[in-house]
């Protein structure tokens, strides 16, 4: 006992010291927390510093920069109570630096088309660019009440001055303060250029005048086209001076001879459009400035021809991978028949690129690993010079031969033992030969074989030992095919599975443990019956737990006490007789005595009473009864019998 | 019945109860695929198809085309790092994910330069919620980063010694390493954007770094891009992406159940099943088995 209490006892420490083992064994930070439940801490030291730079990136002009790295604000971290703000602040950040960009090129274009005496445009883009200086003093004032309200949420009065958030707090402050210099320096600008404007505008200008034309008036893709014209004013044609003419955004400048005549030749580039535009502008320049107006020639269309390419493809609905399909079209031109490129493609994979004039045809082999489902088959025919490309498409479905598995598998085997498995893979046309055939019987025990040319197959398996005892096992049986365009197939049979061994030792625990409680509960009655004293025939069991007064039954209990129980036994019999209640081994004398005083007559219960007191005394009591309750116990026993004769009679 | 015998029936008693206790309760370690809670991988194993690997030894069955995740916290030992360079040396894909664990151990033997830093970085503007959660917002275009404009990272590290070409994703300018665990940034401690994530070819096959595991766990997917992220590493893989748990951190439950999972399988075997019939048998039939000097015996 004292070895068992030892090793118990140390097992119980290694237990203990166990877990603190490896927690030393763990990584010294924490690889993680839960993002859910994870603590919320910001920083507005940070926050302030990050605006302050953006700022100060605006300040030097690099609007966009600035904008790039609001961006970015999104991705911090801001407490709640400032969230507000700060997104606002951000959002008017953002416009504001986009307006101030804006005005930079404004003021910078209102220049050139006032020197260039554009004075319809420039008078537009000042009315629009002092618009757009009244929404930066706007924001600018919105942007100081937003850092403001900030630093009230900071309570950043209560800061010293020299703590890093007051510090900055007050670059910010300061930094918003040199933007509304810069406002004003826009302001100023805006200002000088509307004077200018009203100087200018006073100035008479020449009118000026340009035509414009095209040889020949319409042209293939790929041709060049020469468009001409003439710049002359009311005093007649100008002379060396510079006409853009605009094709497609693209200007070509070009010189004017002394008849004011000017001409270029452009080429159409092969984009298959029906036409394009040409138009020419004149904008003085040099010593015109101030002289002539500028003008613009009328818009020219150009009218643009191709040949057009048409396709009428057609393939089988159904492919299958691995087998080859026929792809045929017509192809048809407005132009003469050529030899065309054309690309053959599955779901936008090049499968091939053929040549052909005016049907196609081209066997194509679909993709081994193409899943099943539909897909696009497209051609693409491409552009050649004058011809136009055209692209069509086909929705096919790719689709695999089902295969039909038979298997012949026993219903119910033994274990151990071997499973003997056959069967048969076939498809609609044929047996299916060189499949691999995987077949597994519940979790451990698999094997493959593969299909002979007649399609079958045949595999054996083990069914070792297990603890189950009886039941169902899966077989599954899984057909692989070679050929990619046949489909895999599967097969599951239940097999009862019967373990006699297991049943044999099972039953045999069972009688065993049958038989150990059986002579437990036999020796355990012998017993009993051995220790209790005999000669209790009206009590149909032993009371180990209210010992019922027997005082016949050799108790040890003599004399007076021996006189008592016996009155106690025949009243509680008469009672017992007459109630059809009996007492029973589990019941202490005062529980019957509560039971049976409801169902006899007042009388009667009052005496049974007394007499159950007295037999309680007798019994438990270290008191000794006298002669006096003897006979008290024997009058009311008495009593009792005859009050229930009287009933009887 | 004696104590002693008491005792003996309780303490055979008590440790079959724990036994199904320990089997029926769910794993809450890191990083696993069996793991359902905020810590676990499982949701990477149903949406990227994970195929969880026991031992590194089976690498050498499946390499071309094949990504490895490996997070290395424990150390790997010899033959382990063989079976690692061997699998990227044959066109396999290892990424390798840690920040406090052994990932400097499986770079020296891959003999890149780069190394994780293992100190914590932090973040306390850009992140998500406090600055050990740091948020990532600088990408390099690459397979890994295509669709990701945010990550958000949990208890991460820093890459050192990575080429400019090399990186994928880096910090925010606000980062920085805490070397002293003060969760502040100091003087002496450096700050700035930090490689976090990248990716080198290495004969024949790829290593892709990424400073911090946590980023697989199941409640870190669902935040920013992180998944995307995580879409894109499992699309690296053209025939299969594989998770080496055998290298994780390991609780006392998962010794326990391997313990009982092995006893199962002895178990389960004819000879294990005959044993467990016989000792049962013996135990049973003990009271009645005759006694020396006696009759059928009687324990009483």
């Amino acid at each position: 006992m004292r070895k068992f209490t030892v090793v118990l006892s140390l097992l119980l420490a290694v237990a203990v010291l166990i877990p603190v083992l490896s927690l030393a064994a763990q990584p010294s930070h924490t690889p993680h927390e839960n993002p859910a439940t994870a603590g919320g801490s910001s920083s507005s030291l940070l926050l302030l510093i990050f605006h302050g730079d953006i700022y100060e990136v605006a300040l030097g002009g690099r609007y966009q920069d600035a904008q790039d790295l609001l961006d970015k604000i999104k991705h911090a971290n801001i407490s709640d109570e400032l969230k507000y703000i700060v997104d606002r602040f951000d959002a008017l950040s953002h416009e504001l630096f986009s307006d101030l960009d804006n005005l930079e090129n404004l003021l910078d274009e209102i220049s050139v088309l006032l020197e260039q005496y554009q004075m319809e445009e420039a008078q537009q883009q000042l009315e629009y660019a002092r618009t757009v200086l009244e929404n930066v003093d706007r924001m600018l004032d919105d942007g100081e009440m937003a850092v403001d309200a900030i630093g009230r949420r900071l309570y950043i009065g209560s800061y010293a001055p020299t703590s890093q958030l007051r510090q900055a707090y007050d670059r910010l402050k300061g930094i918003l303060e040199q933007m509304r210099l810069l406002y004003r320096d826009f302001d100023a600008r805006l200002g000088r250029l509307f004077l200018e404007y009203e100087d200018r505008v006073a100035v008479e200008l020449i009118p000026t005048y340009l035509t414009i034309e095209a040889t020949p008036e319409s042209v293939f893709v790929g041709d060049s086209i020469v468009i001409s014209g003439q710049l002359s004013s009311e005093d007649g044609p100008l002379a060396d001076r510079s006409v853009t003419v605009l094709f497609e955004e693209k200007p070509e400048v070009v010189s004017t001879d002394e008849g004011g005549s000017y001409s270029t030749t452009i080429d159409i580039p092969y984009r298959y459009v029906t036409s394009v535009v040409f138009v020419a502008r004149y904008t003085p320049a040099g010593d015109d400035i101030g002289v002539y107006g500028a003008c613009e020639s009328p818009r020219l269309t150009v009218d643009v021809s191709y040949y057009r390419t048409y396709l009428e493809l057609s393939a089988p609905e159904v492919a299958y991978p691995g087998l080859p399909i026929t792809v045929t079209g017509e192809i048809s031109t407005t132009g003469d028949s050529i030899e065309r490129n054309i690309s053959l493609l599955l779901d936008n994979i090049n499968l091939a690129t053929v040549q052909a004039r005016d049907r196609l045809e081209e066997e194509l082999v679909i993709p081994d690993e193409t899943v099943t489902g539909n897909h696009t088959l497209t051609a693409s025919i491409s552009a050649q010079q004058r011809y136009a490309g055209v692209s069509e498409s086909l929705t096919i479905q790719i689709s695999q031969f089902p295969l039909q598995v038979d298997v012949q598998a026993p219903s119910l085997i033994l274990l151990p033992g071997e499973v003997n498995i056959t069967g048969r893979v076939w498809h609609d046309s044929g047996p299916l030969g060189d499949a691999a055939v995987r077949v597994s019987f519940g979790e451990s025990s698999s094997t493959q074989v593969i299909t002979d040319a007649d399609g079958n197959f045949e595999a054996v398996l083990e069914a070792p030992l297990r603890l189950s005892l009886v039941g169902p096992k899966r077989l599954m049986v899984g057909v692989e095919p070679v050929e990619p365009y046949y489909s895999s197939a599967a097969v599951e049979k239940w097999i009862v599975v019967i373990n006699p061994v297991g049943i044999s030792l099972t039953l045999l625990a069972f009688v065993s443990a049958g038989f150990v409680v059986y002579r437990r509960v036999t020796k355990w009655s012998t017993r009993i019956r051995a220790e209790t004293p005999a000669g209790r025939p009206d009590l149909p069991w032993p009371t180990p737990l209210a010992p019922s007064p027997e005082p016949e039954s050799g108790s040890g209990l003599t004399g007076i006490r021996s006189e008592i129980l016996t009155a106690y036994l025949e009243g509680r019999r008469a009672i017992e007789k007459a109630t059809g209640i009996h007492i029973e081994p589990y019941i202490t004398l005062r529980e019957f005595l509560k039971v049976v005083v409801t169902n006899v007559t007042a009388a009667v219960g009052q005496r049974f009473t007394e007499l159950t007191r007295m037999a309680e005394v007798t019994l438990y009591s270290a008191r000794e009864p006298d002669e006096g309750m003897a006979a008290d116990a024997r009058q009311q026993a008495a009593d009792i019998k005859k009050e229930f004769n009287r009933d009887t009679a | 019945m004696t104590l002693r015998r008491f005792l003996v029936s309780l303490a055979i008693v008590l440790v079959i109860i724990l036994a199904v206790v320990i089997w029926v309760i769910p794993s809450d370690e890191d990083f696993r695929v069996e793991n359902t809670f905020w810590n676990g991988a499982s949701r990477l194993s149903v949406s990227q198809a994970v195929t969880p690997l026991e031992t590194l030894a089976d690498l050498s069955e499946m390499t071309e085309g094949a990504t490895l995740m490996l997070i290395p916290y424990m150390q790997l030992t010899p033959s382990e790092l063989e079976d690692v360079t061997r699998f990227v040396s044959g066109g396999g894909t290892l990424v390798l994910a840690d920040d406090y664990g052994y990932g400097n151990q499986v770079l020296s033997s891959l003999g890149i330069e780069a190394r994780f830093s293992g100190q914590a970085l932090l973040d306390p503007l850009f992140n998500y919620k406090n600055e050990q959660l740091p948020r990532v917002f600088h990408f390099s275009p690459g397979a890994v980063t295509d669709g990701v404009n945010s990550l958000v990272l949990n208890h991460a590290t820093c890459l050192t010694d990575v080429g400019a070409g090399e990186i994928l994703a880096m910090s925010s300018s606000f980062s920085f390493i805490d070397i002293n665990n003060n969760r502040q940034w100091d003087e002496d401690e450096p700050a700035g954007a930090m490689p976090v994530i990248s990716g080198h070819s290495l004969a024949g096959g790829r290593v892709i770094l990424v400073s911090d595991p946590s980023i697989f766990i199941n409640s870190m997917d669902s935040l920013d891009d992180n998944y995307s992220a995580i879409e894109n590493i499992a699309g690296i893989s053209s025939s299969q992406l594989y998770l080496d748990q055998s290298h994780l951190p390991h609780s006392d439950l998962h010794y326990t159940k391997n313990l009982l999972a092995d006893v199962r399988s002895v178990l389960t075997t004819p000879v294990g099943t005959l044993a467990l019939v016989a000792v049962l048998l013996i135990l049973i039939l003990r009271p009645i088995w005759p006694r020396k000097g006696g009759g059928i015996g009687d324990q009483e």
